[in-house]
């Protein structure tokens, strides 16, 4: 590192959207611009302990400073409404010219019923674009205890997605049906 | 049928994010580097730039929801997998992998209208979330005093014609079982709480949709998923075209290796309805990286002996076992640094092509 402004200035360029994209995802514009602003200041004061893959470092500081957002008496905000506060109507015909296995207000309204610690581990590798491994450095676990929750979030999503109601999937099954691969299964 | 209800989550993704981001960085950079600027740095600059370690996060899990499984599973004490042994024989992981790649090529190219799977998934769980903490820090885990295994079995369907209908039956047969009878006597004065809150349930959902496999983050058809190519050279290019297409995709780019790319594709499309022809290649592209490790001759959790691989991180490791006489994907497993059991495992009971939903191979 011959040039700190320099690196510092490359990691900015390269990783301030999406730490502030983390923090809006959890926040309202103004508190995400003051948490991304503050995690790029801790990051000059600690430049030495920035790791070579920097992301999963910043977005730990990110979380933290969330947290304690939070805890001055702003809620962190729940994701669904995060996600209804900020859809355009881009979203809308995105969503729709695809073929969802639920409808979208039925998939926030499904994702309400899971917990913070659920979505977290979700949006972590699904909307951000972390590798379990350093998706498991933000929230401080190992990678293997990571994939554990991650396994199990998923499973929760499903069951939460299927429950809901949605025209393009056939509730579990007929009565008919689901006899039908009870008898099969005991065959 | 986990990139069913993955994609739906993914979309729900505003695009805001990026947008107001990109606003975000435009309006604030200047006075975020000036401010930095101003104030000084905190420890002098040292030469840094430490190789960076694999990690075996292991994105994936199986692209399907998995499945499985008819037959009575043990859910004795035993159902987790025996370690290996600690003195490593002279096996390597690329004899392994290129014994597999021989043994699949030579199956029958089949085809059906379903691909099956039947698959049983056991968690050992010893933390739970903890309270909490004091100065606005995020909450913890906790060990408990106790530790048990949750293990659960799914079947699935998945329709080749993506107007034909998929499904899945899930929470079949759940068990909760104990490593020791010292563990279960401290659940039991716990209280008996459920370890897998809240428990599963069976369910049997149908899906009146194209059910699509992921490879790293992209969605990828049936369809497309048959015709990969069937060398190892043309896989290889393939698989490398799309780690580079993911590696600089845009806001949600993924950092990950080649070598844990092929290692994650892999554990999800060995059990996935790949033709022979690109099975094999797939043993092969792994064969040629570097980084994985041979780990013994053991049993999968549903007690078939077969061959353990390993792909180590820091702080643990996931393995696959194989079946190097059939080629077949028999479990995935992973370990956390001298644990005593995996922290999760699936198990392939069967997997293979139908003709009808709720048929079995």
């Amino acid at each position: 590192m011959d040039d700190p402004d320099k690196w510092f200035t490359e990691l900015y360029d390269e990783h301030h959207r999406r730490v502030f994209a983390y923090a809006l995802a959890n926040a309202g514009r103004d508190v995400a611009e003051d948490v991304a602003s503050e995690t790029f200041l801790i990051a000059w004061r600690r430049l030495d302990h920035v790791p070579d893959t920097p992301l999963p470092w910043l977005l730990g500081v990110a979380r933290n400073l969330l947290y304690q957002q939070r805890d001055g008496g702003n809620r962190r905000r729940a994701l669904a409404e995060r996600v209804a506060a900020l859809t355009t109507p881009e979203d809308l015909s995105v969503w729709d010219v695809a073929d969802h296995v639920i409808e979208r207000d039925s998939a926030l309204a499904a994702i309400a019923s899971l917990s913070e610690r659920d979505l977290e581990v979700l949006t972590l590798v699904m909307w951000h674009g972390l590798s379990p491994g350093d998706a498991a450095k933000v929230v401080g676990c190992s990678a293997p205890a990571f994939f554990v929750r991650l396994h199990r979030a998923r499973r929760r999503l499903a069951r939460a997605f299927d429950n809901a109601p949605s025209p393009s999937r056939t509730r579990t099954a007929s009565l008919a049906a689901a006899r039908t691969s009870e008898s099969l299964e005991k065959s | 049928m986990k990139s069913t209800h993955e994609s739906a989550f993914r979309a729900l993704r505003p695009a805001a994010l990026d947008r107001i981001g990109a606003e975000a960085h435009a309006g604030c950079r200047e006075a975020d580097l000036a401010a930095a600027f101003a104030i000084p740095r905190e420890t002098p600059v040292t030469p840094r730039r430490l190789p960076r370690f694999l990690i075996a996060g292991v994105a994936a899990t199986s692209a399907v929801a998995a499945s499985v499984a008819v037959v009575a599973v043990n859910s004795g004490d035993d159902h987790h997998v025996q370690r290996p042994p600690a003195t490593a024989p002279r096996m390597d992981a690329r004899t392994v992998l290129l014994a597999s790649a021989e043994s699949a090529a030579k199956a029958p190219a089949t085809s059906g209208r379903y691909w099956y799977t039947n698959e049983r998934t056991t968690s050992y769980i010893d933390e739970s979330s903890g309270p909490a903490r004091k100065g606005g820090l995020p909450p913890v885990d906790v060990k408990l005093p106790y530790g048990g295994f949750v293990s659960t079995g799914q079947e699935s369907w998945t329709a080749r014609d993506g107007h034909d209908r998929s499904r899945t039956i899930t929470g079949i047969d759940v068990t909760t079982t104990f490593p020791t009878k010292e563990d279960k006597a401290k659940w039991k004065a716990a209280g008996s709480p459920a370890l897998d809150d809240p428990p599963e349930k069976r369910s049997v959902n149908d899906y009146d949709m194209p059910i699509s496999y992921t490879i790293g983050s992209k969605q990828v058809t049936m369809d497309r998923l048959r015709k990969l190519p069937t060398s190892a050279a043309g896989l290889e290019a393939e698989l490398r075209r799309r780690w580079q297409a993911d590696r600089t995709g845009g806001p949600d780019a993924m950092t990950d290796g080649f070598t844990l790319y092929v290692w994650t594709t892999a554990q999800d499309l060995l059990a996935g309805p790949i033709t022979p022809g690109t099975k094999a290649a797939l043993y092969r592209v792994l064969a040629g990286q570097p980084g994985i490790k041979y780990a013994g001759a053991v049993k999968d959790p549903l007690g078939r002996p077969g061959t353990a691989l390993a792909m180590p991180s820091p702080d643990g490791e996931s393995r696959l076992t194989v079946d190097q006489r059939s080629g077949e994907l028999l479990a995935y497993e992973s370990w956390v640094k001298g644990a005593r059991y995996p922290l999760l495992s699936d198990a392939y009971q069967s997997m293979g092509w139908v003709g009808g939903l709720s048929d079995r191979p």
